[in-house]
């Protein structure tokens, strides 16, 4: 695997939400002259292949085509690739390419680009987090200008997932080998529904809608996302008439707005869960204190407090609906038999049993505040943590070096819709985010990997989620919201993954 | 006399340099001291704990700190500030890219607060011993409660949503293209001649001024309306009122070139902490200038820019008290000949 920046590898699970490319699905009469969306964060580079951050998936995705594309409830769908089939043995994905697609340069997107997009950029030594997921094809064979054949080292079952997944966008080679890596982070040039027209770096990204693209035409003429990091600005933004949409507002203001007369707001469930990591060693090696752990916390107060009852609560660590979850299968919120538990193993709220816990204090909304309601929780049964605070980058390392407290206040997003990038990645001791890491859970999933045949391996992961919530192996809160306030008059059609895009914006 | 000012100012600045060097020291072993491993953040998340070591090595983490310092002062003497880690690009082009926003806002946001201070402080003094001096001192101990960020905020709902006078973010409106000669947009905004323009720039640079300056304001309102009382009690006053200079000559003839000097000296003491304050203010306004990309960087652990900008914030706070002893050296005669 070449060299990446770690930080960045772990944002890909912003692409839960940013990823797949939101379709709301905004209603006018005829076309529009211009949307204007106030937006969390600038893109930093646009070269689509170099960052897995999810804020700027949905901004990449108007200018940039990805191979293969989600449905709300992110099923694959073709996009530039129309075919794909993955090998019995998972060593090959072979792929068809539209013939109509092309450049906004006027050049065509062939099976070339492909190849240079997935594999040459990594042998010539571009430093891209497309790497992450794609460090393992070894060779694409172009048949044809609409053809290929992925090659991988091992075995690659989830290839088509990630085809769909953050960063992966296709590139122009000779584009690239004209302007360089520089140039494509400066000057993007890509086969998209959008051309860039302007950009002022940290304020403003005007894009026009290109006439000559090979699929649907959106609606709206000009995308502007104006760049505002803070949500009181962004909420001013929607009020003055600035934005029509505004993204990422407070709960407390979703609430509001959804009483005014003018203004319209969603809080929308996205691939992202929020949970408390746990060692297997120290403290926690006590399966009875894990358990106790788990049953003592109140997940729907946590969503009614800080979500405003929006965020629905979970069992595993995985969304609703997502491939992987165990079907009828729960996990109680039961304080008395966390007291029991800790009973059996000589703790009491006289004699509790002490433990470490870290939190970040900024990452998502309400984290900190969210870690000390679950330390009050624990305290009534019998677990005393003593909480620090953690930036991410400090989680990322003390993860890796396996210096984490004993429990953690953690987000993780997945924009696949495949439970490898949630349990997989979790507990799979071989990666460096996994926390709880025993030969056992790692018996179980390391052969998820490479296993080829679906649904044999959602099965599996069925069977793993339901292990490692009996095992207590993680505590799962609940399913992240994003929120969205647009103006009066539009029809907004939350979409699974928070990203927001103009394809869902049709006329009246 | 202006080589005499010449000489202190060149005095001045060259006091700045072994200032400005311990700085960058005291700077570099606080963010060694953080625990943030570069090493680690720059490498795959599937690095194995030799990888780690041998970028350690090649990053010249496992030298001791001052061999660390020494080559990144090597560097940095040649316009070498690192690579940021976010951005993945040399941290000296994102900086200078940044630093003439900052500026523009910091002066701006300077010329406002001495305005507004010196207008302030001469009122409240006009009406000294009345109802309405309580009044000002009062409004002013309000104001100077109010942090520049909450101002901020303040501003926006105030004038960009209940009275929507002024745009609350960015630094022009869409579609308006300004091209680049001097680096400042309201400069090369009246170059190009356009009042559209100019009047769109001004516009969205007012609200982060009037925050970043209003916060400023009172401290020279009150600086210098209690440095008007100690001067009014001076001998030289009464002797004018007695050649029968008016109350307007005698303010603004006399008394004021002499009531001024603490607020120069204040003004470029404390200029530092009104450049400081960008940092929030261009975070709220969305203004794409230093303070932004420094909030970015810490949230990101982006060791080199901060250090980059941690240090340009110092040298301009250096910078500018060199220039307020400078300026307090010409106006004070008595400076001069001591």
């Amino acid at each position: 695997m070449k060299d990446i920046d770690r930080r960045l590898f772990m944002k890909l699970a912003g692409a839960a939400g940013c990823a797949l490319v939101l379709r709301p699905d905004l209603s006018f009469a005829g076309e529009i002259d211009n949307i204007s969306i106030a937006w969390m964060t600038d893109p930093v580079t646009w070269d689509p292949n170099q960052r897995l951050s999810p804020d700027p998936q949905s901004i990449l995705k108007t200018v940039f085509d990805q191979p293969l594309d989600q449905t709300p409830d992110l099923t694959l769908v073709p996009s530039v690739v129309t075919e794909w089939k993955l090998a019995d043995d998972g060593l090959s994905l072979h792929v068809k390419l539209r013939d109509d697609v092309k450049f906004s340069d006027g050049t065509r997107l062939t099976a070339e680009d492909f190849a240079y997009t997935y594999h040459q950029r990594f042998v010539k030594g571009d430093q891209v987090d497309l790497v992450v997921g794609f460090g393992v094809v070894s060779d694409i064979e172009v048949i044809s200008p609409t053809e290929a054949v992925m090659r991988f080292s091992k075995p690659f079952p989830t290839a088509a997932q990630w085809l769909a997944f953050s960063a992966s966008y296709i590139v122009s080679k000779a584009y690239a080998e004209k302007v360089g890596i520089q140039g494509m982070q400066t000057n993007p040039m890509g086969s998209g529904p959008y051309m860039l027209k302007e950009y002022k770096r940290d304020s403003r990204i005007v894009l026009t809608r290109r006439d000559d693209y090979w699929g649907e035409k959106p609606s709206i003429k000009q995308l502007t996302f104006e760049i505002i990091p803070d949500p009181t600005a962004r909420l001013a933004a929607l009020e003055s008439g600035t934005v029509d949409i505004a993204m990422e507002l407070s709960i407390r203001d979703v609430k509001r707005l959804q009483k005014s007369g003018n203004f319209n707001a969603i809080a929308n469930p996205i691939a992202r869960i929020i949970y408390v990591t746990i060692r297997a060693d120290g403290t926690f090696a006590d399966r009875n204190i894990r358990l106790a752990a788990a049953h003592a916390v109140d997940k729907k107060l946590l969503s009614k407090a800080f979500f405003g009852g929006e965020a629905a609560t979970i069992d595993f660590p995985t969304v609703p609906g997502m491939p992987g979850s165990p079907k009828n299968s729960s996990f109680a919120y039961d304080p008395a038999k966390s007291k029991e538990l800790l009973a059996a193993s000589g703790y009491s709220t006289d004699k509790p049993v002490t433990l470490s816990m870290a939190t970040t204090n900024g990452q998502f909304p309400g984290d900190y505040d969210m870690a000390r309601a679950i330390v009050t929780m624990w305290e009534k049964v019998g677990i005393k943590a003593n909480l620090t605070v953690i930036t991410e980058a400090q989680w990322y390392e003390l993860n890796a070096s396996g210096k984490l407290p004993d429990a953690s206040l953690f987000v993780w997003e997945n924009g696949t819709g495949d439970p490898e990038l949630f349990t997989g990645h979790m507990f799979n001791e071989e990666m460096p985010f996994a926390t709880y890491r025993t030969p056992e859970v790692t018996a179980r999933v390391k052969p998820l990997f490479s296993e080829p045949n679906y649904e044999k391996r959602i099965k599996g992961y069925e069977e793993l989620n339901a292990y490692l919530i009996d095992e207590g192996a993680i505590i799962p809160l609940v399913q992240a919201i994003q929120t969205i306030g647009y103006r009066k008059g539009p029809t907004l059609t939350p979409w699974a993954n928070g990203g927001i895009g103009p394809f869902a914006i049709k006329s009246a | 006399m202006i080589k005499a000012l010449l000489r202190i100012v060149a005095r001045r600045l060259f006091a700045i340099v072994p200032v400005f060097a311990v700085v960058t020291v005291l700077v570099f072993a606080a963010l060694r001291i953080l625990p943030v491993d570069p090493a680690q953040m720059s490498l795959p998340p599937s690095a194995t704990i030799e990888q780690v070591e041998a970028k350690r090595e090649e990053m010249g983490l496992n030298k001791p700190i001052w061999q660390q310092y020494a080559l990144w002062a090597r560097r940095a003497v040649a316009g070498d500030l690192g690579e940021s880690a976010q951005y993945r690009m040399p941290t000296a082009k994102g900086v200078l890219e940044r630093l003439p926003a900052t500026i523009e806002l910091a002066m701006c946001a300077l010329v406002f607060a001495v305005v507004v201070g010196v207008a302030g402080g001469i009122l409240l003094f006009t009406v000294r011993g009345t109802a309405l001096e309580s009044l000002g001192m009062a409004l002013t101990s309000v104001v100077m409660a109010l942090p520049d960020f909450l101002l901020a905020l303040l501003f926006i709902l105030v004038f960009g949503v209940m009275l929507p006078l002024f745009p609350v973010n960015g630094r022009l409106d869409p579609g308006l293209e300004v091209p680049s000669h001097t680096g400042f947009l309201l400069l090369d905004s009246l170059l190009t001649g356009d009042v559209s323009i100019v009047a769109s720039a001004i516009s969205h640079i007012a609200l982060p001024v009037m925050a970043l300056g209003l916060a400023f304001s009172p401290t020279i309102v009150r600086v210098l309306h209690s440095s008007l009382i100690n001067t009014y009690q001076q001998s030289y006053i009464r002797q004018a009122r007695l050649r029968g200079l008016s109350d307007r000559e005698i303010l603004f003839g006399q008394a004021l070139k002499n009531a001024i000097l603490p607020v120069v000296i204040l003004v470029g003491t404390q200029f530092g902490g009104l450049f400081g304050g960008t940092l929030l203010v261009e975070m709220i306004f969305s203004f794409p200038g230093l303070g932004n990309l420094m909030v970015k960087a810490m949230q990101t652990a982006d060791l080199s820019v901060i250090m980059a900008i941690a240090l340009i914030y110092c040298a301009v706070t250096l910078l500018f008290n060199s220039l307020a002893d400078a300026a307090a050296y010409l106006l004070n005669p008595k400076l001069r000949t001591a």
